[in-house]
């Protein structure tokens, strides 16, 4: 903490700079952040390099096709050989008694399914859990935040490795973007490597126009679990409804809205 | 002048003495103006006398003299003497007072009519506001006892006499805006409270000699409020010895019982709060230790606040008609102590330098293991505290301390011939809260109710009965049992709290504030007044605070679950809880800014105001900025017009933009700590052990069991712990400070001798806010101005406030023992957003200045614009007051009637994830308004003069004379928690024709949430009582009951 002498040292050097008519020096307003507590909408896509025994086992064959599927009235679908979805849940951790500390936790949904959690006493260490730390507090000039690589999250087998991960941080995208690598090794031991694409929060939907952030869907039903008046999803993300999930495309990249300047 | 800029503290605006007088002298046959003429003023409020002379063109200018009755003497060579005697001068006025004067060697046949009627108008200004003086606070029955500071007879709510003034509870809220967006002073140095900018130094009108109000139109000198300006200028001493002892009483006996709102859901009647006693006794001294040079002011009072809280129980039939359950009543006391003090010494170092030291405080303490306590940040000021019997009694109780402290240094001096001004105050404020269990435990303790979490309990229907939850009488057990076995709901408890308090706190606050103010007054095309000043006020705060026992709970059951809410807990990933055991957040801020401005007198003809001034605020945490709001640059300009040319009328207009000063609570509870504050919260959903949570025992620890996992939400990774908020919010980078704008223009004419009649248009319109906002629903906050910047890109409206008044007023100053207050105000009052506090459906007031739950969640948006809470459609206000000279002595007489229309009601409906009735159903405003409120107050004094200096007075106010007791405020709650509605887009209130009592309407448009893992939206189910709230729009609070007052003053 700053001792009070220097504060007030520095509360009379801005006062003369109050009356001199500045003062609007540049101050972190944002720091690394993911969406919390509701579960990202991830999409997975099947990397063309990708090896392995997924990539042996057929989806080769589909890397040429598209990976989102419309039919003649417009419904959209996940191409399943191509590319499929998830749940994902993330914290960012912070502690002022560790100024060091930054921490983001990731756990894929799947874990989330097979709840090894004993309801009597919480863990305080899970394996289900990736954990990484970022590379900085606050965002880069693209107004991104990474965190290269994971600790593996297993569970029964099944280990997924995350690496060169990313969440926009705008004044209206708190992480509510997210790109990742993902080595993906399932129960019998076949790996394949996807680009990973979320946003924040998962929504569920019929149509595109269910994916409205709200205040009022028309259709709140397909409104996301804990938000009732619609989706939340930031308004200005072009998300699609998808396999009745609200999803960024896959093919337009990542971010999909450019750096906000106010 | 760096010791002088450390001592520096959160003041805004001005001096208190800087009162004029000005004019023009002339010759009274030739009409020319006459030079070198030497005007002395002389008044028993100032020390020494005041000499200028007159200029070329005859002007003459005493400026920086303290409120008071002034003489003022016309004295030159060859010319008969002339004086002007009798004019009361305001503080913070400007009055002009010409003369015309003869010369020695006119003959006595020449006649020459010289006026002599006092001036009343300040024909300088284009601002609106008001002085109300020592004799209208003594004489008008004002400050009725009750509420914050209320047996103190505190200053602030002496401002709701003035048009366009009403309270919000919290204060006097001004020109439609809230009032903790109001400059509150003392001598000049703001005693807002750091973290909520409410009065934080209720000083008693006992020290105070008068009160200045600005409501509008002010110079860029005035700033960091969009509200009004407050000033309290406290009494001196003078040149003979003065002083007073008396005794104000309140006594409960005399007191009419305050009506009972209804309650048709739960067998606890509403409580009541009737006075107990309320009273203050105390005594002031002024004089001087040396005459003409140094004098004093020494002021005490101690004062008390006892009420008597009542409940009892009632019976409810199938459809929530009540009975009386006989022999059920529950009292207990809520008591307030309070000190007052105030030290003042005045010294005349010479005629050109005044310094004034001024110390007060007013420290106060309330709340035991018996009685309740109240607290003004929590407590509405305007009524009484409220007290609930619906739980264990250290659940619903606190001990509560408060204290402030002021320390003012004040060096007013003159140079050039009183030409070159400047005036200089430097400020200490000092604030402490605490609120702690009634049994001591204190923070960071792990026993006693400390370490026990606060359960509400509220599952239902069907609700648990009266015996269930606390023991009670076997008469009371059979008029239950006998309403349940005749097909009634017996005593039905719908909310119960156990355990220890809810958040307990020590907050304290520093403040520094340095005010210099220079004063130019020179002639070039007509007379300036210019004025240059820089002002700055630097503050810090420390917040320390606890949950007892960590968590607070929440009974949702059935099946018995426990909603376990960690405030300010951590997830470290999915599930990994972190605790934090109690919160030290320390924060500060520094406001800092400067002002130009001149005051053109064209010619003596017209005044041009005109000026910028310019704030910078910077808001921090224990060590980084958190908030920076720079470039709050404010335009004023307006002109006033003297048609009389000769200060008895004037138009004026006025058009100012006007900039909030943000309190350290957003920093608290948004922003501070890097990671760490208030926010982010975490809850689980927890089984209750076998034997269930025991309403009856304290032990509310000890009877959580095992987490619920995947409870709501099975699908969520996170399947424990959810959270809500963020740690510290983003702030959006196009952020600025909360402003808005204004035109007044108006007129006044002096129809009597020092009486005025004025009639003011004002028009003020928010152009932005700041609020913390929550665009996905709770998870995540932003802090920004809705609807511009991050919030506006995503969808957020603008936050939008409109006010439009027209006031027709006449003020009698006091003179030939009359003083007397006439207004008439039309408004309206439009927008979403309802100020710094915001008054929820049922009439409670969420108190967050700028972090309230208005813009929190995207449900709260729809149909919120329209008529908001404080919308005063017509607002009468007469006050009067007569002196009667019997003798010696002398009788007073005053009386104050007042009366507006409601307030507008509106459809609320319950959101799904605060829990608490906050979704507008259809357009705001719109379910009616709570009827007219009228009040009748009056006066009776007597003085008997003992001695020419011995006065014994004795005073007998009663308020509320009729016992009028109109409501006030309604339940506009439309459905229960147990159906979460969602708004109706562009809802209408035909919308929900039929919906709460035709189960087959098919004009209901009302939507609900049904349980389920998506939450699908179905037509609201109408099951009877089971959703409808049958206590909607049935009144909450009323007009206080008739009090009695009684004082007695010795006074010499």
């Amino acid at each position: 903490m700053t001792p009070k002498t220097a504060q007030y040292s520095r509360h009379v050097l801005l006062a003369a700079i109050g009356l001199v008519g500045c003062g609007g020096t540049a101050i972190p307003t944002q720091v690394c952040n993911v969406g919390r507590n509701l579960p990202y909408a991830v999409l997975y896509t099947l990397k063309a390099d990708s090896t392995g025994c997924a990539a042996q086992s057929g989806q080769a064959a589909a890397l040429n096709a598209p990976p989102i599927l419309v039919d003649d009235s417009g419904n959209i679908t996940l191409n399943p050989a191509y590319a499929k979805l998830n749940l994902w849940g993330e914290e960012a951790y912070y502690d002022d008694a560790i100024p060091t500390l930054k921490q983001v936790t990731v756990r894929p949904g799947e874990f989330a399914g097979i709840a090894n959690i004993d309801p009597a006493s919480p863990p305080t260490t899970d394996n289900s859990l990736a954990e990484g730390d970022w590379t900085d507090f606050t965002p880069d000039s693209q107004q991104l935040c990474t965190v290269q690589q994971f600790q593996p999250a297993r569970n029964a087998g099944v280990v997924y490795r995350v690496s060169n991960f990313k969440t926009l941080n705008t004044p209206y995208s708190f992480g509510w973007q997210m790109r990742a690598d993902l080595t993906y090794t399932d129960a019998a031991g076949c790996t394949a490597q996807y680009d990973v694409l979320g946003v924040y929060p998962a929504a569920t939907c019929r149509t595109t126009a269910d994916c409205n952030p709200g205040p009022i869907s028309d259709n709140v039903a397909y409104a996301n679990s804990s938000n009732p008046v619609g989706t939340a999803i930031t308004g200005n993300f072009p998300v699609k409804c998808i396999n009745n999930y609200c999803l960024l495309p896959a093919a337009n990249g990542f971010p999909q809205v450019g750096p906000w300047t106010p | 002048m760096l010791a002088l800029l450390l001592l520096a503290g959160p003041a805004s605006a001005q001096m208190a003495s800087n009162a004029v007088l000005t004019g023009t002298v002339r010759d009274a046959q030739s009409k020319q103006p006459l030079e070198n003429v030497v005007v002395t003023a002389t008044s028993p409020a100032l020390q020494g006398e005041q000499i200028v002379v007159t200029d070329k063109s005859g002007l003459y200018r005493l400026p920086q003299l303290p409120p008071g009755t002034y003489v003022i003497r016309f004295e030159s060579e060859h010319l008969r003497p002339g004086n002007r005697q009798g004019i009361l001068l305001p503080a913070e006025v400007t009055l002009r007072v010409d003369i015309e004067l003869l010369q020695e060697a006119a003959t006595l046949t020449e006649e020459i009519a010289v006026e002599e009627s006092a001036p009343v108008i300040d024909v300088g200004t284009s601002a609106v506001g008001g002085a109300v003086s020592s004799e209208f606070m003594r004489y008008v029955p004002v400050n009725r006892p009750g509420g914050l500071g209320g047996s103190a007879r505190s200053f602030e709510a002496i401002a709701e006499t003035l048009p366009q003034a009403n309270s919000d509870g919290f204060g006097v809220a001004i020109n439609g805006s809230s009032s903790p967006e109001n400059s509150y002073q003392i001598d000049g140095v703001t005693t807002n409270s750091i973290s909520k900018n409410y009065n934080a130094s209720p000083m008693t009108t006992e020290f105070i000699d008068q009160i200045t109000v600005l409501t509008g139109g002010y110079m860029p000198e005035y700033g960091r409020s969009t509200g009004g300006t407050i000033n309290a200028i406290t009494k001196s001493g003078g040149n003979e010895f003065h002083g007073a002892v008396w005794n104000f009483i309140t006594p409960g006996a005399l007191a009419a019982r305050p009506a009972v709102a209804p309650n048709r859901q739960d067998s606890f009647v509403t409580p009541v709060s009737e006075v107990g006693n309320i009273g203050d006794f105390g005594a002031t001294l002024g004089g001087y230790i040396l005459k003409d040079k140094l004098w004093f002011f020494a002021g005490l009072q101690p004062s008390y606040s006892r009420y008597k809280i009542k409940g009892a129980l009632q019976t409810l039939d199938a459809k929530g008609n009540a009975t009386p359950v006989p022999n059920s009543e529950m009292s207990r006391f809520a008591d307030q102590r309070q000190l007052q003090y105030i030290a003042k010494v005045t010294y005349l170092v010479n005629d050109d330098n005044r310094l004034a030291l001024t110390v007060s405080g007013t420290p106060r303490t309330s709340g035991s293991k018996k009685s309740f306590g109240f607290n003004s940040e929590t407590e509405e000021g305007g009524t009484a505290p409220f007290g609930t019997f619906a739980g264990q009694f250290g659940a619903v109780n606190q001990l509560v301390d408060e204290t402030s402290t002021d320390v003012t240094l004040k060096w007013t001096s003159s140079w050039l011939g009183k030409r070159l001004l400047f005036d200089t105050v430097a400020g200490y404020h000092y604030e402490f809260t605490s609120n702690l269990p009634i049994d001591g435990s204190q923070i960071g303790s792990s026993t006693g109710l400390m370490a026990q979490p606060n359960l509400q309990m509220f599952p239902g229907p069907p609700f648990r009965q009266i015996g269930d939850v606390m023991d009670v009488s076997s008469g009371v057990s059979a008029a239950c049992a006998q309403s349940l076995a005749s097909g009634g709901q017996g005593c039905p408890v719908a909310n119960w709290a156990a355990g220890g308090p809810g958040i307990t706190d020590k907050k304290t606050g520093n403040a520094f504030n340095l005010n210099v103010t220079g004063t130019y007054f020179f002639s070039a095309l007509g007379h300036h007044i210019f004025k240059a000043g820089y002002q700055m006020n630097a503050s810090r705060y420390e917040d320390n605070y606890e949950f007892p026992g960590g968590p607070f709970l929440l009974e949702v059951g059935p099946p018995n679950i426990i909603i376990q809410g960690f405030d300010f807990y951590h997830l470290k990933g999915p599930d990994q809880q972190v605790a934090t055991p109690f919160i030290d957040n320390k924060m500060g801020q520094l406001t800092a800014g400067g002002f130009v401005q001149d005051s053109w007198s064209i010619l003596d003809v017209v005044t041009l105001n005109a000026g910028l001034r310019y704030d910078v605020q910077r808001l921090y945490d224990a060590s980084h900025t958190v908030l920076d709001l720079p470039n709050q640059w404010s335009p004023r300009i307006g002109a006033a017009w003297d048609p009389t040319q000769s200060g008895r009328a004037k138009l004026f207009a006025n058009y100012a933009l006007y900039y909030q000063t943000i309190g350290l609570n957003l920093v608290d509870r948004d922003l501070a700590g890097l990671h760490a504050s208030r926010q982010p919260a975490t809850y689980a959903y927890r089984n209750e052990t076998a034997a269930g949570c025991d309403p009856k025992s304290t032990n509310t620890s000890g009877c959580l069991g095992p987490f619920v996992p995947g409870y709501p939400a099975s699908t969520n990774p996170s399947q424990i712990f959810q959270t809500y908020g963020n740690s510290r919010a983003p702030v959006d980078p196009a952020i600025t400070a909360p402003s808005t704008e204004e035109v007044v223009a108006g007129g006044e004419y002096a129809i009597f001798r020092n009486a005025r009649a004025s009639l003011t248009y004002t028009h003020r319109k928010m152009l932005r806010t700041i609020e913390d906002m929550a665009p996905d629903n709770g998870a995540t906050f932003l802090v920004g101005n809705p609807g511009f910047g991050a919030s506006g890109t995503i969808g957020y409206p603008k936050a939008t406030r409109t006010y439009d008044a027209v006031t027709a007023a006449l003020v009698q100053q006091f003179s030939d023992g009359w003083v007397g207050q006439a207004s008439y105000t039309w408004s309206r009052l439009y927008g979403n957003f309802d100020g710094l506090i915001n008054v929820h459906a049922t009439g409670y007031s969420q108190f967050d200045p700028n972090g309230n739950s208005a813009y929190d969640l995207r449900s709260f948006l729809p149909n919120s614009q329209g008529l908001l809470n404080n919308d005063r459609t017509h607002q009468v206000k007469l006050y009067a007051a007569k002196v009667i000279p019997l003798g010696q002595s002398a009788l007073n007489l005053g009386a104050g009637y007042t009366g507006h229309s409601g307030t507008p009601l509106s459809y609320i409906g319950y959101d799904a994830i605060y829990n608490s009735p906050l979704v507008y159903l259809v357009e705001r405003g719109t379910a009616g308004r709570t009827p007219w409120v009228h009040n009748l107050d009056g006066h009776l004094g007597y003085d008997y003069r003992f001695t020419k200096d011995l006065i014994a007075s004795f005073t007998l106010d009663v308020f509320n004379i009729f016992n009028w007791q109109n409501t006030i405020f309604q339940d506009q709650t439309y459905t229960l928690s147990s159906h979460k509605t969602l708004p109706i887009p562009n809802g209408k209130p035909s919308d929900l024709a039929g919906c709460n009592n035709d189960p087959t309407s098919a004009t209901c448009k009302l939507k609900e949430l049904a349980n389920g893992p998506n939450n699908p939206a179905v037509p609201y189910s109408n099951a009877g009582r089971s959703s409808a709230n049958q206590n909607f729009l049935a009144p909450t609070q009323f007009q206080p009951p008739r009090e009695v007052r009684f004082g007695v003053r010795l006074s010499f």
